[in-house]
This record gives C-alpha cells, structure tokens and sequence, in this order.
C-alpha cells in the first residue's frame, strides 16, 4: 500500500520535463554595417532606457566607426571611459581592414573579453553587465568585462548567528559567496562547475563539490536534475530545491541550506554538494539527512560534551514541540489515569469552567501562537517585538485571568513553540506535524499518537536525498555514523568520513592531535 | 484487468485505513471537567445485607477560584466549608446502582482509576467481603493496586477528618499507610494481593486497620495501626502492631522500624532495623502433627542505649543481640497465638502444607481451623548489629 502511495509521489516527482532548449526563433547575426547592428539591437532592448549607445570615431584618420552599448547601472562606467574609449581614441593605427583580433590584443588590460557574432548574444553579455564593442566593417562584437554593480557587502547572517565561529555570511553576490567557499578550501579539487538556469531570469547557478571525496553519483544526479529544470525564473535557492528534491510534496526537506560559508565549506568536506545560486545569499547543500537538522556548526567549536548534551537537548526538544500538545489532550481526555493523582487534580482545576474542550483549547492556543509568530516575523524588527511582548503577555495571561483557556494549556503550548524554536531547520514540519498530531490525539488519543508516530516514522524512513536514504545512519543504522548524530563525538575521533554520500578518500586525517 | 487490480488496491487502502482507526482507538473522550475524581470509597452498612457508599471527590472550583483570583492569594475566595473534597453519599442499595445515582445527582461521572483506598466498616466486614468486591472487581475502572482497610467506626467519619498537612482525607491515608510500612507498625494491602488471598482458600487475608482517634487539640487524628484478621473474607478481630511486626517477621516483609529491647530493669537499648529476612517451614508429622520453624534474621543499628555505663562495647552489641532477638521472637510468637485465638491461618501454613506435602493436607485439610492452635512453634531469631553509632565512647558519653 504503501509502495503506491509512494508511487503516486514519485510520479509527481519528475523535477521538470527535458528541456528543450533550442530555440525556435531564428538568431539576428551581426552585419559588417554598424548602423544596421545599433539598429537591430535597439530593435530588440527599445530606446529611451537605461541602454547607453556611445558612438565614437578612432583609428588612422578616425576612419573607424565604432559604438560601445552597455546597460546603466551595470556595468562600470569609469572603466568604459578609461579602458575602452581613451584607449582607443589614442590610437591612430587600426582601419578598416584591421583584424578584429588586433583590436582585442589592444584592448587587453580592459579586462576579459570574448567575441559575439549574433545580436542575441551580444544583448545577453549586456543585460549581464558587460559592454559591447561593435565597429563598422566587422561583423563580430568585442564584450569586455566590466561589470560593476552595487551590492551589499559581507556581513553577519542573521538566520545563523553564533557564539563562536567565523561571523561572515554569504551575500546576494554570486562571485563572492564563491571566493568565500574558496577562501576556505584551497584546493584544487574544489570544482565550481557553472550553468544557467531560467529562461528570462538566466540566473547563474554553480555546482560546488570536491572531486575525490563527493560521490561522482549525486553530483551526476545533482547536475542532471538541473539541467533539466524547464523554468523562466530562478529568484532563490527555494525555486531550485522544489525542482530538483527526490520528494518535493514531503514536508521534509531534502536539500540543506545555510548562510555561512563555514557551514558549506563543513558541508563540502563530508563530501556534500553545493549549490551556489546568483542573486541569494543562501547556498544549498546536498543530500542532506534527518540528523543535520540537529546540527549547527558551533557544535563543533565547543566541547565535544557539550555539543553532545546540546545536540540530545535538540532531539528532546524536538520531540516536544511536535508531540507535548498532542499528549496533553490525550491524556487529558483519554487517559486520566495515567497522570499522577495531585498533578491531575492540579490540571482539572485549571480546567474548571472553561468552556472550551481540551483539544479546542489546545488547537486556539497553537493557532494564535503561529499567528503571533508570523506576525512578529513579517513586521519591522522593532514592531516585531512589541507584537510578541502583546501576544505572550496580553494573550496569555489576560486569556488564562478571564478564563477562556485553562492554565496548564498555556504552560504547554508555549514549551512546544519554545522547543520548535531549538531546531530551527525543522520549523515547517514541526508546526505541521503538531497540528496532525494533535487531531490524531483528539480522535483517537494515545493510539492515534502513536500511529502518527508509526507513520512518520514510515514517511521519515521511506524518504531519500538525492539516492541516500534521509535517516541515514539512524536507519539503516551504522554503529560508526553514530558518533555524529546524537552526540558529537571529539574531533580526534571523527577521523572518517560517515555520510554514505562520501566514496572517496574516506580518511580524514588519523585524527592526531596538532 | 486493470481497472479491476486498481478497483481491488484502493479498496484495499480504504479498508485497512478504516479498520486501523475506526476498529480500534482509545474509547470514549471525556472532558477533565466532566468528571469527578474519586480518591476514597468507604462502605457502611445501612441495612441487614445493604451498603450505603461514601465517595470522596476531589473539589474543583475552590482552588481554581483562588488560583486565578488575582486579588488577594485568594483569601476573599474561600468556600463555605474550605475543603479540597466532597464527600458524597448515596442511599442504601447495590453499589454499582448507588454509583449510577451519584452519576445522576451531581452531574460528573465518578472516576475510579485514581482511587486510593477501599475502606469496609468493621460490621460490613463481618458480613464477608466477597459479595461486596464483586462490582470493584467487575467495574474496568478499579485499580488493582488500590488500598483496601477496615475501620473501628463508620467508614464515611475516616472519610471526613480534617487532615492538618494534606487536603484530602484519602491523601493522608494513603500517607499514613507508606510511613507505617515503613516503620512495620502495619502492611498496606493491595486489592490485589486480597483478591489473590480470597481465592486461594489456604491462606486467610489480613487487611490494614485504620481507626478514628480524637486529638489533643480538637482535631481528628487517624490511626493506622495494626491489622484486621479476616477467616476466609470474615472479619473476626484485630492483631495490635506487635503481633503485625510478628508477621511480617514471618513473612520476611519487615522494612524497617524500631526494636525496643528491655534487657534487664535498668538498661534499655534500641536497635533501628536496615536489613531483614524470615523464613517459615512446616513440618506435618506421622501422627499429622504440625510444627512450624520461624527464622527471623534482622540487620541493625544501635539507636540509643540506656543504663549501659561502664560495660565494654563487645558485651553492650551481645545484650543488645539477645534482646532485640528475643522482642523478635516474642512479636513472632505473639502473631502465633493470635492466629491460634481467632482460628485464622494468616500465616499461611496451611497454604505451605499444601504446596510441600499435598497428601498430607488433604488429610487435615478438614480440621485445620481447629488443629491451629496445637500447631507447636520453634522460633529463632538472630540480630546483627552494624553500626553503633556517631560515639563510641559507651561509658561518659562526651557532655
């Protein structure tokens, strides 16, 4: 049975059909007539816009009509002038006749340059920030590099922030947030591989692996499955993992992503896979397993007995915002017996003269916390704690004093939405999981507790990453994967590598000290 | 073909999903404030052969009250009587009915799973309890480890004393019952263990024995002390705690407590129990005389010595041996003859017999109440003493 169900997912499961990428509008080449160029480019990008045509005479006689066409804003204006026009408005050599080559070898310290012989092409190095140089006579435009754009600068993420490690976060700038990944592992066999993805976006999107220790495998699923994305627009690392994840309707996610080019860098070297996308500063790593939700890289700049007794916090932690609602009103309602005499009498004097049912109780009081919680996420920072300082204090207590809910369902409620709070990475799951299970534990208490339980259980182990099972190491359970899932074991221990993405080069060093 | 796997796979997912939530689930959702939570159920006898039933329920709306008013600790919302309980009484009649009527009467259904004691009038306890365990045993919501005591007095005024440190009258005897266990002064029994008693007809149930005593300072005290000796599920008298100490000797089941040992008029000495066990073996000789060999073995350590001045340390622990072993064997014999006096085989010889030497039992199985007294006892009790305490110093101790 469940083999069709999961059928039925894998269906849906297709990340986008083959895409075909030749286009069937036929290519606009370039002409040896420069009017004729500016005039099928300004046919295809308009006029009156932030395209700057700057047309010039250089050469012997200033015989040569040329036209340097970039986007405002884009590209480096300075450089254009300096590098480009000035250059070429000293020289008094070049002609007509003149190979194009001669002038790229001239132009050469104005950066990387490439040759375009279609208008498309050269519109497409444009909108990229890159000038173009046409002349009158050649039917080739020299693009030279110069991109330059305002972008914010490196500075601290705020969706991880930590204690101790390195404070840098990844930025909206791709080229950056690839020198940051390099910056942290100098090696040769830390292979970049680019593509383009999005029709009209035509974002940059960089595969980041190292050669012998990823599994050539995934990195070739990894890539296909790219390459096989049909879309228009890639605006974040989101629209990329919903098309390329092994279960995209789970609500589980199997592709990792952080801010911190410590973490990729950790990532890179257990032998995952990155996704560096332009335009984010968020970076995807894959596969990505159930236990990495319970890690964050200050577990491994502290102590090995705290990261551990931290990391076991984050399971319980877990386990409490998912389930604490859902026994709460299964016991209340279900099984009194099972709560200690003095604590239950505690509770249903709590619950005296509230007019509302344990799991009506329970499900108002969750309904308001995810609303508190949006709303404060949404709203200015300032605003947002005054939203949160309202909804805990006014909510809570004027709704417990005026006895609408009882008193313990506020103790519970906000410990489970304390605990969701623990393993960041799980939020989506957990604030859907804690609904189901609190529905499963008003129908059907304890039993149906524990069947959700079985179910998810059936779900989390039936789920895969990118071909490896998302429990890994818990299930199918390795004696040796263990030493980094519930506890953090010390760095000399950790000398292999254990994630069952990694094939190569298994060693990590012999985990000598110094 | 298909269409018809298909027909027959989804009709397959619907009828095991139906089944696994439709055909078993935990039954019946009730509310918290639905229900009243009985914590003690007392029988008095009303008429010849009926009981009228008393149920303490814990009270819900006082301290609610209090711990929402936000004024002043409470102290404006006192109810009219104060009290964390209600006691509520049926009219004579079945219980099960009495139950249903109080179900009626007061709007929440009386909840039995957090109950704490059973307690049977000495009267109602005479009657035999069988006939009046049947609906405890038959209702799913009885705990099987739910105290089950006699009281010297009408159940319903055990019920209704104003306990000094806990809230609920229920609460401070099922206290009182763990503290007394431990000090031996009395056993708790379990409705378990009594029904298990009951049914092997071998043995004769004792229960705990709980009495109302007035206080000094007009407050109610209760009395756990003590056991009541059931022949067969027939109250017929009570055993004070020195032959209750007495068995549990026997038993092997004396968890702690104090030995009092007067060793001659002048010097006293007390030894405070850590470690105990006691065996029991039966004899039934050619003629079909029974004789019983207790053996008592007691860890312990000096608590206080009196009247010992001037004696070595080695002489103080062996006086303080042979009078402690002597109280034992004296508390053992004292379970002896009382067993003997009511023609109860508490002690559970007769059950021993039975499972050693079954031929012989069939034998004197049918005079065994009257034989009980002529049974002859060997006791022996042996006393180790651990520690001596915090001095050492027996003689001028330090001023």
């Amino acid at each position: 049975m469940y083999s069709f169900i999961k059928r039925k997912i894998q269906y849906l499961n297709v990340p986008g059909k083959t895409a075909d990428n030749a286009e069937n509008v036929q290519e606009i080449m370039l002409t040896k007539n420069i009017q004729r160029n500016l005039a099928s480019f300004s046919g295809e990008m308009g006029v009156d816009n932030d395209v700057v045509i700057r047309n010039f005479t250089f050469g012997r006689n200033n015989s040569v009509q040329a036209a340097v066409l970039y986007l405002d804003g884009l590209t480096d204006k300075q450089q254009v002038d300096k590098n480009i026009i000035s250059q070429l408005l000293k020289n008094n050599t070049f002609d007509r006749d003149c190979d194009i080559k001669d002038i790229e070898n001239y132009l050469a310290s104005s950066g990387d340059m490439y040759l375009a012989d279609s208008v498309d092409s050269m519109i497409g190095s444009c909108l990229s920030g890159n000038a173009a140089l046409l002349f009158d006579g050649f039917d080739t435009a020299l693009i030279i590099g110069c991109k330059y754009w305002e972008k914010r600068s490196v500075s601290e993420p705020q969706t991880e922030p930590v204690i101790r490690g390195p404070r840098e976060g990844f930025t909206e700038d791709f080229i950056t947030n690839l020198s940051l990944v390099r910056r942290k592992i100098k090696s040769s066999s830390l292979k970049a591989e680019f593509m383009t993805i999005g029709k009209r976006t035509k974002t940059k999107v960089c595969v980041l692996y190292i050669k012998d220790i990823a599994d050539a495998k995934i990195v070739e699923t990894i890539k296909g499955r790219l390459k096989r994305i049909n879309t228009d627009a890639i605006l974040e690392t989101g629209y990329i993992e919903q098309y390329i994840e092994d279960f995209p309707l789970s609500i589980f996610h199997t592709t990792g992503y952080t801010e911190k080019p410590d973490v990729a860098a950790g990532k890179l070297l257990e032998g995952r896979i990155a996704i560096v996308v332009d335009g984010t500063p968020f970076v995807l790593t894959a596969p990505r397993l159930f236990a990495e939700n319970f890690q964050t890289a200050e577990d491994y700049y502290v102590g090995s007995i705290y990261g551990s007794l931290i990391r076991i916090l984050r399971f319980i932690s877990y386990f409490i915002a998912i389930f604490a609602p859902a026994i709460y009103v299964a016991l209340s309602t279900f099984h009194q017996e099972l709560i200690p005499t003095s604590l239950l009498i505690t509770m249903a004097k709590a619950r005296e003269g509230v007019p509302l049912s344990a799991f009506f109780e329970a499900l108002a009081m969750l309904i308001a916390f995810e609303i508190l919680r949006e709303a404060g996420l949404r709203l200015p920072r300032a605003v947002g704690q005054a939203i949160s300082i309202v909804g805990a204090l006014i909510m809570g207590d004027a709704a417990v004093a005026a006895g609408f809910v009882g008193s313990t369902i506020v103790i519970i409620i906000a410990l489970a939405a304390v605990a969701s709070f623990v393993v960041t990475l799980q939020i989506e799951s957990v604030s859907i999981l804690r609904l189901i299970m609190l529905f499963l534990a008003w129908l059907f208490g304890g039993y149906g507790i524990a069947l959700g339980f079985l179910g998810l259980l059936i779900h989390l182990s039936n789920l895969k990453s990118y071909t490896v099972p998302f429990l890994g190491s818990i299930a199918p359970a390795e004696a040796k994967a263990m030493k980094d899932v519930f506890v953090r074991a010390p760095m000399t221990a950790m000398n292999t590598r254990e994630l069952p993405a990694a094939s190569g080069d298994a060693d990590r060093g012999k985990g000598k000290r110094g | 073909m298909i269409l018809i796997t298909a027909l027959k796979r989804i009709a397959l997912i619907f009828f095991t999903w139906f089944t696994v939530f439709f055909l078993s689930a935990c039954w019946d959702r009730r509310e918290m404030n639905s229900i009243s939570y009985v914590l003690g159920v007392g029988l008095d006898p009303c008429t010849e052969k009926e009981l009228e039933l008393t149920l303490q329920v814990a009270k819900m709306e006082e301290t609610s009250k209090s711990s929402q008013g936000r004024g002043g600790e409470g102290s404006s919302q006192e109810s009219e009587d104060g009290k964390a309980f209600i006691n509520l009484k049926a009219e004579c009649g079945p219980i099960f009915s009495q139950v249903r009527k109080l179900n009626k009467q007061y709007g929440r259904k009386p909840f039995f799973q957090q109950n704490y004691a059973i307690i049977f009038n000495e009267e109602v306890a005479r009657r035999g309890l069988k006939k009046y365990l049947d609906f405890f045993l038959r209702y799913h919501e009885t705990r099987q480890n739910v105290w089950v005591l006699v009281s010297e007095g009408m159940a319903r005024d055990i019920l209704s004393i104003e306990p000094k440190f806990e809230k609920i009258p229920a609460v401070k005897i099922d206290k009182l019952i763990h503290n007394q266990v431990s000090l031996s002064a009395s056993a708790g029994v379990k409705l378990i263990e009594l029904v298990q008693k009951l049914e092997n007809k071998d043995i004769d149930p004792l229960l705990t024995l709980v009495k109302k005593e007035s206080g000094d300072q007009d407050e109610d005290i209760v009395t756990i002390e003590g056991m009541a000796v059931f022949k067969h599920d027939k109250y017929v008298g009570s055993i004070d705690k020195v032959a209750t100490r007495g068995y549990l000797w026997a038993k092997g089941k004396v968890e702690g407590g104090i030995i009092n040992a007067s060793i001659d008029e002048n010097s006293f000495c007390a030894v405070e129990i850590k470690k105990t066990s006691g065996k029991m073996k039966v004899k039934v000789g050619e003629d079909n005389t029974v004789s019983v060999s207790i053996k008592a073995k007691c860890t312990g350590d000096l608590g206080e010595l009196k009247g010992f001045e001037g004696v070595g340390v080695k002489d103080v622990i062996k006086a303080a041996r042979e009078g402690a072993s002597k109280v034992i064997e004296d508390e053992i014999k004292a379970a002896f003859e009382k067993s003997a006096e009511y023609e109860s085989d508490f002690l559970g010889i007769g059950d021993y017999i039975r499972r050693h030497d079954t031929k012989k039992w069939i034998e004197i199985k049918e005079g065994w109440y009257s034989m009980l007294p002529g049974v002859q006892l060997d006791v022996k009790a042996e006393v180790k003493i651990d520690e001596i305490g915090e001095i050492n110093k027996l003689e001028n101790p330090p001023s």
